[in-house]
């Protein structure tokens, strides 16, 4: 209680009354001016805390958004890119069944087998597609392009330079998803199944596993050709000619004018004077053929054993004589890392084997495979021929398949991209929400704490002016 | 009786005039600070004898009052030591808050915002130069924000030093006036005059020393004021004795008193808010701040450190922390690693370096094993060069410097080696032979190993010298004491450690590689039995190991098979995986049915494949992939400063390091090496919200939220006790209004009470001079 109030307190209490307002007042318009109700730590500690935690948060997202923003392009172009692998193959597909028309002549074939080739280095385009800079297929080696033309053994052949990772980005606290499918999913997914053989030469699996990729010719060989047919008939060419292997009972029927080899069909014997009568080609059920020379013969029966020799090559170029007796003959070719076991004790003719690993076959191998033997149709036979394109064939559908679930994979990882983007464009609003709620001056009530402390200053400057005219003076005449 | 009359009419004139003169130094005095309202001691005079009655002899001035209360005023002083000891405070925290600019978008926390953006968004596109080189940008200008605050905040230190000075000096002038005051008051109150004005000056003039320092006063019966400081003595009878203030190099002041070196103590005033500030508070905010850089700095680096420039593997690496020669020997070999003087702790686990070979790309992984408790820097440097193409040494500054042989590059990623069978001992074309478990082996003095290899028979014998402890020998030593023998090597053998199991094996490959284990003493402890012919193969299983690793802690993996047989061909063929404490991880079936080149899943994200060949439990086979979760569990890359991002240890020193700053591509994004790898920036990221040990389990962001409002609540409490005291303050001054201001209105009801007294006095003197000379006339 101001007992005695003096000159000098009438003075400090409007100063303080008046400096007091005047502290109010400048704070309400600094809140307005600015529209924040914290401009500094000390204005609400527990406050500034919330902010700073809300507004690392919304960086956080921010940069969420950011990376989804910058990888969707990135994913959504690799999407359109596999949508073209899905055309392509679907186009090869039908070009390869076209071929495999028995119709079609030679020429026809190596018309489609150029327009397969065409389309592999299409698939070759697509698989080196870029955004931006960055290669869309080559895993984390996102420099250089991924696939590339090389000539492997002679064949030539696409082979993959990334790697098998996944690029991932962080949408999330401890949430990453992989933008990217690595080119060897979607090209070249393997999934072994086996090795096969197709071909005519009687050869068959060995007992141990088999090793490799895509495909490979085995070439069994003819060499030489033991024995004499008998009654003055030599071997054509000394036997360089034929094909047999193993032996083989050559039967010459005088009386019914026929000759046959093994389990073949009988045929007329020839004429002297007639073109192949010093070169005449009798074949066994399987294609083994003998080249007979009847220039000299004496004209009676005969019935003898020939017997080929021969060897066998995975890469044409090292051949492994063979003794007919291996059930387990163990080839390897280094340079492409094939192991192929064999069992040799049937192969009844020469000829090339198609060595094929179902499961282990890229994209690239079927479609130049199929291109090539559309190519050289003419020198398989018929039955090789088409058993090698199906083969191929179904590798391509399997193929087609993995480049369908790589597309299923990128969807996927796409719609993921866009959920997160969504649930984090309404998780930014929210937050933007909590900090206005927490950082911003709500402009009615301090437009309302304003008004007041105006008033309120107007009032003390009134009563100021008022009181500090009053005194004794006034009075004293 | 006239006389008489006169006399009272005198002394009440002469009276209510002095009493005029004291309203009018009172009016006149209103509005001085600390002035004391003055009142005039007035009392009747003694009572004559006259005409046998008392009569009074009027009135006389005694003395001119001064109205004071004593306590009040003490309690005025201390009061005004409180406040000023916010006041300074306040000050000075004002411009801290204005320092750090939170919350806001240019504080440090805006800095750390856009520096994990810039990873963010360099991680979606790791191989964008433009991202690669914005995040090497915004790395330096979080350090350098980092520089600023730091800078700020020491500057702020010595300013506050230096206002604890200038308030000294302003006290020691104060004090000086108050030697002089009392001097006066005790020279004017001798003579037995009060000094009144003169006290209200020496009050007015302890009340703003005591802002400056808190003091405490006495005032003598000679009216002399005694003050002291801290209970030693400022103002004397005489003379003031200067206080003093020293800096010190960290900034921090120390206060002492002229004639003693003993440290003041003050605990209110201006000067003690500055010093509490310049000593405690700032140094402390100093502290967390270079505690928050320096863990930043630690777990980037971490991260960093381990990973893969954009450029490739590294041929030179030169460590930006010397090592110190702590026992001051003059050799810096001998120091414990983790006690050489190092910025950051060096803990005991392993270290892990990848030497790729340029041109095949082949990895080979090499682990180095530190304990904290006794590997010197001479020991770890000579293990890194047991490290083939590796070259390990200490420049002359102290620093350690790392060199690969041409041909290859060294980095310490976590990638996985995929060729992992380097000696080709597992089912490899070389003849191999393996012990029939891991190590360590018990062998004695003496054993032997005898041998038949291309040249003929040999044998080879071990002894305690070769071994740390010979009945637990490891399969490394064992490896070491076969391939220094003479024979050993002259037939085309080596021996090697293959995780922990010792494999002896031929140099060359293929079916005609063959040795026969003829028999020794000591073959026994490694399961082998004599007469053992092992010959190479053509075919090499040569394992593929793919995936990433996804386990918490780096581990080893050996696969060993668990029967004789040939891959994807023998029935029920197995092979096993162990840990590298020995315990089954899984086993993987790859006999009949299983196509050679398939992936199996391991464990953790990890498959390997196999080739076709033949394996032999019987020969021991064997191979072992480093898994790797942390390449550096020791942090003596960070330690060393090898590969970081930021050098420096604290807010002022942190900087991008130069040479990455010049070339962004030096910036390891990488964990592999692969230009589209980003999972260093991956595990960056993470860091951001991750709980941190250095941090006592607090996240950087958590951190630093709490420094912040460290200041904010600082402040905000010494402005609520600032309003308090304020408050107390002004009431306090508001009483001592009460009690000595001075009332215009009050003085000047007084003036008309004496101007009526002096006009009564002045008629009261012509009534008696009337009825003198009414009797004169008589006369």
């Amino acid at each position: 209680m101001n007992l005695r109030p003096t000159q000098s307190s009438k003075f400090a209490l409007v100063n303080s009354g008046l400096s007091l307002n005047f502290a109010k007042l400048a704070l309400s318009q600094e809140r307005i001016a600015t529209g924040k109700r914290i401009l500094r730590p000390s204005d609400d500690v527990i406050g500034t805390a919330k902010s700073l935690a809300t507004r690392k948060q919304m960086s956080r997202i921010g940069n969420y958004r950011d990376a989804i923003e910058s990888s969707r392009p990135y994913l959504e172009s690799a999407s359109s890119s596999l949508q073209d692998v899905s055309g392509i193959l679907s186009e090869a597909r039908a070009l390869i069944t076209q071929g495999m028309s028995g119709t079609l002549n030679d020429s026809d074939r190596r018309i489609i087998s150029g327009q397969i080739e065409q389309l592999v280095d299409q698939l070759v385009d697509v698989a080196n597609s870029q955004f931006g800079e960055r290669y869309l297929f080559g895993g984390t080696l996102s420099n250089d392009p991924p696939f590339s033309f090389e000539t492997v053994n002679g064949t030539r052949r696409v082979v993959y330079h990334g790697d098998d990772e996944v690029q991932r980005v962080q949408i999330g606290a401890g949430t990453e998803v992989g933008i990217n499918v690595p080119g060897s999913d979607i090209f070249g997914l393997f999934e072994y199944a086996g090795a096969q053989l197709s071909g005519s030469t009687g050869a068959t699996l060995g007992t141990s596993a088999n090793q490799g990729t895509g495909y490979a010719d085995l070439i069994f060989r003819h060499d030489a050709t033991v024995g004499t047919p008998g009654a003055g008939i030599a071997l054509a060419n000394g036997g360089d000619d034929d094909t047999i292997l193993q032996d083989h009972l050559l039967t010459v029927d005088a009386t019914a004018g026929t000759v046959t080899l093994g389990n073949g069909t009988a045929v007329p014997i020839p004429q002297p004077g007639d073109a192949d009568y010093a070169d005449f080609v009798v074949e066994t059920a399987d294609g083994a053929e003998v080249h007979l020379d009847f220039t000299g013969w004496t004209g009676v029966d005969t019935g003898a054993t020939l017997s080929g020799a021969g060897s066998v090559s995975l890469d044409g170029v090292n051949f492994t004589p063979l003794a007919f007796t291996e059930t387990d003959l163990e080839l390897v070719d280094s340079e492409s890392g094939t192991v192929v076991h064999l069992d040799t004790t049937n192969v009844n003719r020469a000829g090339t084997e198609l060595l094929g690993f179902q499961g282990g076959v890229n994209i690239f191998d079927a479609l130049l495979g199929a291109a090539s033997d559309l190519k050289n149709s003419s020198s398989l036979g018929s039955a090789d021929f088409l058993a090698r394109m199906t083969d191929r064939l179904g590798e391509l559908e399997r193929n087609q398949e993995n480049a369908l679930s790589a597309l299923g994979t990128l969807g996927a990882r796409t719609e993921r991209l866009n959920d997160s983007a969504e649930r984090l464009g309404a998780m930014d609003v929210s937050l933007q929400g909590v900090l206005s709620q927490i950082e911003d001056a709500d402009l009615a009530t301090v437009a309302l704490e304003l008004s007041r402390a105006e008033q309120t200053l107007q009032l003390a400057q009134m009563t100021g002016s008022r009181l500090l005219q009053n005194s004794l003076l006034n009075f004293l005449r | 009786m006239a006389s008489i009359g006169l006399n009272i009419g005198l002394q009440a004139l002469l009276t209510s005039q002095s009493a005029l003169d004291i309203v009018g130094h009172n009016v006149a005095n209103a509005n001085t600070p600390g002035y004391s309202r003055q009142n005039l001691g007035i009392s009747a005079n003694g009572a004559l004898n006259l005409r046998g009655l008392s009569i009074g002899s009027g009135v006389h001035a005694d003395i001119v009052n001064r109205t004071v209360d004593n306590l009040l005023q003490t309690r005025l002083v201390s009061q005004s030591s409180a406040l000023a000891r916010l006041d300074s405070q306040l000050d000075v925290m004002g411009s801290i808050e204005a320092l750090l600019g939170e919350p806001g978008g240019l504080g440090l926390s805006a800095g750390l915002d856009s520096f994990f953006s810039s990873i963010s968004e360099f991680s979606s596109s790791p191989s964008e130069l433009v991202l690669r080189t914005g995040m090497v940008q915004s790395a330096g200008s979080l350090a350098s924000q980092f520089n600023q605050l730091a800078t700020g905040l020491s500057t702020l230190q010595s300013d506050t030093a230096n206002q604890v000075k200038y308030n000294i000096g302003q006290a020691n002038l104060i004090a000086q006036d108050l030697v002089d005051l009392n001097g006066q008051i005790s020279e004017i109150e001798a003579a037995g005059m009060p000094a009144n004005d003169l006290r209200d000056q020496r009050q007015q003039a302890l009340q703003q020393l005591a802002q400056h320092v808190d003091i405490g006063y006495t005032e003598g019966s000679n009216g002399i004021v005694r003050v002291t400081v801290g209970g030693r003595m400022l103002v004397g009878e005489t003379r003031a004795y200067e206080l003093k203030s020293k800096v010190d190099q960290t900034g921090g002041v120390t206060l002492n008193i002229e004639g003693s070196t003993i440290p003041l103590n003050v605990a209110r005033g201006a000067v003690s808010g500055l010093e509490s500030l310049s000593q405690g508070y700032i140094p402390g905010l100093q502290q967390n701040l270079d505690h928050f850089a320096r863990n930043f700095i630690l777990e980037m680096n971490r991260v960093h450190s381990t990973g893969v420039p954009a450029s490739g593997g590294f041929t030179q690496l030169t460590a930006e922390h010397a090592v110190l020669d702590q026992d001051l020997d003059g050799e810096l070999r001998d120091e414990l690693l983790s006690r050489a003087g190092l910025p950051f702790d060096v803990t005991t686990g392993s270290l892990y370096v990848n030497i790729t070979n340029d041109n095949t790309g082949a990895t080979n992984t090499q682990r180095v094993d530190i304990d904290s408790s006794s590997t010197t820097v001479g020991q770890f440097i000579d293990r890194l060069n047991e490290i083939p193409g590796m070259n390990a040494s200490l420049n002359g500054s102290g620093k350690l410097q790392l060199n690969s042989n041409a041909g290859v590059k060294f980095d310490f990623g976590t990638r996985l080696d995929s060729t992992p069978d380097e000696y080709g001992s597992f089912g490899g074309g070389a003849a191999s032979l393996g012990s029939q478990g891991a190590g360590p082996f018990a062998l004695s003095n003496g054993d032997t190993f005898d041998f038949t290899g291309p040249l003929g028979a040999f044998s080879v014998s071990v002894s305690t010298a070769d071994f740390a402890e010979i009945s637990q020998a490891t399969a490394a030593e064992l490896a070491s004491v076969l391939n220094a023998d003479a024979n050993f090597q002259a037939n085309g053998m080596r021996a090697v450690d293959v995780g922990g199991r010792l494999v002896v094996q031929t140099t060359n490959s293929g079916a005609t590689a063959s040795f026969d284990l003829t028999g020794g003493s000591g073959i026994a402890a490694l399961g082998w039995t004599a007469g053992t012919t092992v010959t190479g193969q053509t075919t090499s299983v040569a394992p593929t190991i793919s995936g990433s690793y996804s386990g918490a802690n780096s581990d080893q993996y050996s696969f060993v098979p668990l029967g004789d047989g040939t891959i994807g061909t023998t029935p029920g063929l197995e092979v096993g995986v162990y840990d590298q404490n020995g315990l089954l991880v899984t086993t993987l079936s790859v006999g009949e049915g299983y196509a050679p080149g398939t992936e199996l899943e391991v464990a953790d994200g990890i498959s390997v494949s196999f080739d076709f060949g033949s394996l032999s439990a019987t020969h021991g086979d064997v191979f072992a992939v480093d898994l790797l979760a942390d390449s550096d569990t020791t942090d003596v890359l960070v330690a060393f400063g090898l590969n970081g991002l930021f050098t420096g240890t604290d807010a002022a020193t942190m900087a991008v390091r130069a040479d990455l700053e010049n070339d962004p591509n030096l910036l390891a994004a990488s964990g592999s090496g692969a230009s589209g790898d980003n999972q260093v920036l991956l595990d960056m990221l993470r860091m951001q919200t991750e709980g941190l040990e250095g941090l006592d389990g607090s996240s950087f962001n958590e951190f630093y939220n709490d420094f912040v409002g460290d200041v904010g609540f600082k402040v905000s409490s010494t402005s609520n006790a600032r309003e308090v005291e304020g408050y107390l303050m002004e009431n306090l001054e508001l009483r001592r209004e009460q009690v000595s201001g001075v009332n215009v209105d009050e003085e000047l009801v007084k003036m008309i009470e004496f101007e009526q007294n002096f006009q009564a006095a002045s008629r009261y003197i012509q009534v008696v001079n009337d009825i003198h000379n009414d009797l004169l006339q008589i006369i």
